[in-house]
């Protein structure tokens, strides 16, 4: 509240005096101001699981290979060149010679082989092991069925190549590798704070921090801001040319836009829902309506009642009207949500079972046994604090009471806490959103897997692994979108999470900002971005 | 000695009616108490009832004020709102109230060491972080809203205290304290029926003025997700909720605000108008 009056203010005072603003002299001195949404939880690639943490990483690290920004496929990174077996299971990585850490070391294959070992490893809790599944026998090390490291498919052949065995093909990989759970990290620096499967050390600290992508960790101030700089030893500094990035963490979407248009920001993590459709008369050139590979969806705790009853879950479905929601609740171009994965530029066509009838959910619900919602308990909705996740659980919070009877408290925390409530399970029903990692209907559908650390539901099927685990196994793209679409079927039958819409990436853009690019999972190297004012 | 007193109040009553800024103040808060009191019996609408093809609309017959970004009236929303601002202003201000006054004195009445004692507790309650405490609270008794209250009432009396404290600290010096002394009145007589009376002016002022400031705090607990939830609103919250789209639809951030501070400013004549007719010292007869 008070710092909300403070920036009123300084944004009154800014304006009548026509002082300099920090995005005006930005240009000069190539310093890119980004809205980062919230506080990261940690800046450890291995232990991290959200999209601002990710922003922040695609500065600090790079991996074998690093996202296109204007397409699907990958750029060369730490591997200037790779063969790809016939098979499609055997990656052949040839590291480039120039490729240091910021200490001056050399980036070499052992320090990935090192990485990914240090993520596998069930002792350091890692959330996103998953993402590795695909290299032969790392789900066994990870379920600790395998001790003995050396079994799994990732090989140091000299310290400039890497060799990767995969158990199946997987047309994805390159752009998985993108990824900041598969960049590498120093092993001097994590091991100098603690044992390598200490979780939450000091290594991530500014200072401590040892990183190989194109910039450093300069400053972090908890709440307020995280400085990078430009780093000298990256191989390819020559083609950076922003000097610093400055990451937000601003919560509070009306915040944010007062930053935006006051000067201080360049990007920002949101709109405000409200301002939506006035900004698109008011700034044309700067909102930004990008299509984005992802998800919002509530998830069920599947161990609770009463959504231990699929009938519970069925039901609360489908007394939701998303057509509504998206066009006068969430009102930025987003569109309704039939089935869990997005649909896909690759031609991967979700079963869009998903409607809106009042009538057979309350149905559903008086065959579970609360005809008219009596008896049903008050449940819970957590969210992460912010105004657009709030405005939307009121209006389904009504949506339910009108159509379901049923009541429903909100509840909403800050990140980090509403993170770990939803990993040990302390909530009942819980806003979630998933942006694809890599484009491929797995990279949504594999996280339901029983027992994954994004599955959060407890929700586990024998089936749906099973046909998961086919789809993995099968030899042509056909065959594997046919078992996706047989999984999500089963998927959107059971609801262990109710999709709500897919998302566009709305946010606003200022003009002096090129080499933006344009992909539709929002990851952007900031080597290629520079600021030139017209 | 008690008809004195009753006398004293009744003048102070009739002095304060005659003052017309603090009486109109005073009609108008008592309305707004009605209202807030009978709310649900006349509210147009069911303050979670949304319209959401509706969405947000202009000031108009079928909804006077306007509806808000969920097609909710705003005027219904206005009047449950203000049961809740009102509750928490005025229950939260009694409490710091009562404990501010009453350990303010004791503590300047002493003196010594007791004073000294009591006054170290206030300040190190003034060091700990208040929404640490609020939170910690929360989470030892759970989300509940009379609990938050007293929280708050609980933190907001140091400043009383204090201000108590000095005002007895100049009293008990008086000549008319030491006379009560040397005939022998007890202790707690002297408390209650010399000091605290005469202290009343700057506590009532400041009382008026903990109100507003305890409304301010609801709005920003409830945003940080501690204090009212949704769909249940306090006027707090509407002007936060009106001020993120005041360039959009203005009627969300000018009506709640208008009745917010029409409130406050009401309660700060009150307190002034009280000030001048309770104090014994301005008695004109």
């Amino acid at each position: 509240m008070r710092n909300l009056l403070i920036i009123s203010f300084l944004t009154l005072i800014l304006g009548c005096t026509e002082s300099i603003k920090p995005v005006d002299i930005a240009a000069e001195n190539q310093i890119l101001y980004i809205g980062n949404g919230t506080e990261p939880q940690d800046l450890d690639p291995h232990l991290v699981t959200g999209v601002p943490e990710s922003k922040v990483l695609m500065a600090l690290l790079e991996g074998l290979v690093i996202r296109n920004p204007d397409g699907p496929e990958p750029l060369p990174g730490v591997a200037k060149d790779w063969d790809i077996s016939k098979d499609g299971k055997t990656y052949t990585f040839y590291l480039r010679d120039d490729a240091l850490w910021s200490n001056g070391d050399y980036v070499t294959a052992y320090d990935f082989v090192y990485a990914w070992n240090r993520m596998l490893m069930p002792s350091l809790g890692s959330k996103y092991p998953d993402m590795l599944y695909d290299v032969v026998n790392a789900e066994e090390f990870n379920k600790g069925t395998i001790k003995d490291f050396s079994r799994v498919g990732v090989k140091a052949l000299d310290s400039k190549t890497l060799k990767v065995s995969l158990k199946n093909p997987a047309p994805y990989f390159l752009e998985l590798l993108c990824h900041y759970t598969t960049r590498p990290v120093h092993k001097e620096t994590i091991e100098s704070f603690g044992e390598m499967d200490t979780p939450g050390s000091q290594w991530t600290r500014p200072g401590n921090f040892i990183g190989n992508g194109p910039f450093t960790l300069d400053k972090w101030e908890l709440n307020k801001v995280i400085i990078v700089k430009k780093n000298p030893s990256y191989w390819n500094s020559s083609v950076v040319q922003l000097n610093e990035i400055h990451f937000f963490p601003v919560d509070n979407a009306s915040r944010e836009d007062l930053m935006f248009r006051s000067g201080q920001l360049h990007v920002t993590s949101t709109v405000p829902p409200e301002k939506v459709e006035s900004y698109q008369e008011k700034y044309p050139n700067n909102i930004q309506v990008d299509p984005f590979y992802g998800t919002y969806y509530y998830r069920f705790n599947t161990k609770k009642t009463p959504f231990d009853n699929k009938l519970v879950r069925q039901a609360l479905s489908l007394a939701l009207d998303r057509t509504l929601i998206v066009d006068k609740v969430t009102k930025g171009g987003q569109q309704e949500a039939f089935s869990f994965t997005p649909p896909d530029p690759d031609a991967y066509f979700p079963p869009t079972a998903l409607e809106y009838n009042p009538d057979k959910a309350k149905d559903l619900l008086r065959q579970a046994g609360y005809e008219d919602g009596v008896d049903f308990p008050v449940v819970d909705l957590l969210y992460n604090t912010s105004e657009g996740h709030q405005k939307l659980a009121q209006a389904i919070q009504q949506m339910w009471k009108t159509s379901l009877n049923i009541d429903v408290t909100l509840t909403n925390t800050d990140w980090k806490v509403y993170l770990s409530r939803q990993s040990i399970g302390d909530f009942q029903i819980a806003r979630a959103g998933w942006i694809g990692d890599y484009i491929d209907p797995k990279s949504f559908l594999d996280m339901m897997v029983t027992d994954r650390g994004n599955n959060q539901t407890g929700w586990s099927n024998k089936r749906y692994d099973n046909l998961l685990k086919e789809a993995a196994n099968s030899t042509s793209q056909q065959q594997r979108f046919n078992k996706f679409y047989e999984a999500e079927k089963i998927l959107m039958d059971e609801m262990p999470i109710i999709p709500i819409y897919t998302y566009t990436r709305i946010y606003m853009l200022h003009e002096d900002v090129k080499g933006w690019g344009n992909n539709i999972l929002d990851s952007r190297p900031y080597q290629f971005v520079y600021l030139e004012s017209n | 000695m008690n008809k004195q007193e009753s006398s004293l109040f009744k003048d102070a009553l009739i002095r304060l009616t005659t003052n017309k800024l603090s009486f109109f103040s005073l009609i108008y808060i008592l309305l707004l108490v009605v209202v807030a009191i009978i709310t649900p019996f006349i509210a147009p609408y069911d303050y979670a009832y949304q319209d959401l093809a509706l969405g947000a609309s202009a000031p108009s017959s079928d909804h006077l004020l306007g509806t808000d970004t969920l097609g909710r009236d705003l005027l219904t929303r206005m009047m449950y709102g203000s049961r809740i601002s009102l509750m928490v202003g005025f229950l939260a201000t009694s409490v710091a109230l009562i404990i501010g006054v009453i350990w303010g004195t004791i503590a300047g009445f002493s003196g010594g060491k007791i004073d000294a004692i009591m006054m170290r507790i206030v300040d190190t309650l003034y060091g700990i972080p208040f929404i640490i405490l609020i939170i910690l609270l929360m989470v030892i008794f759970g989300r509940n809203l009379i609990l938050l209250f007293l929280a708050i009432g609980a933190v907001e009396w140091l400043t009383m205290a204090r201000i108590v404290r000095s005002q007895v600290l100049n009293l008990s010096k008086q000549e008319f304290i030491l006379a009560a002394e040397a005939m022998g009145v007890s202790k707690l007589n002297i408390i209650f029926r010399h000091l605290i009376p005469n202290a009343m002016g700057p506590v009532i002022v400041y009382a008026t003025l903990t109100v507003p400031q305890i409304m301010l705090l609801e709005s920003f607990l409830s945003f940080l997700g501690l204090g009212v939830q949704p769909p249940l609103s306090s006027w707090g919250l509407l002007i936060r909720d009106g001020a993120v789209s005041m360039e959009e639809y203005w009627w969300l951030l000018i009506f709640p605000s208008l009745a917010f501070s029409l409130t406050l400013f009401s309660l700060n004549f009150i307190g002034d108008g009280l000030r001048d007719a309770i104090d014994p010292r301005t008695a004109d007869n």
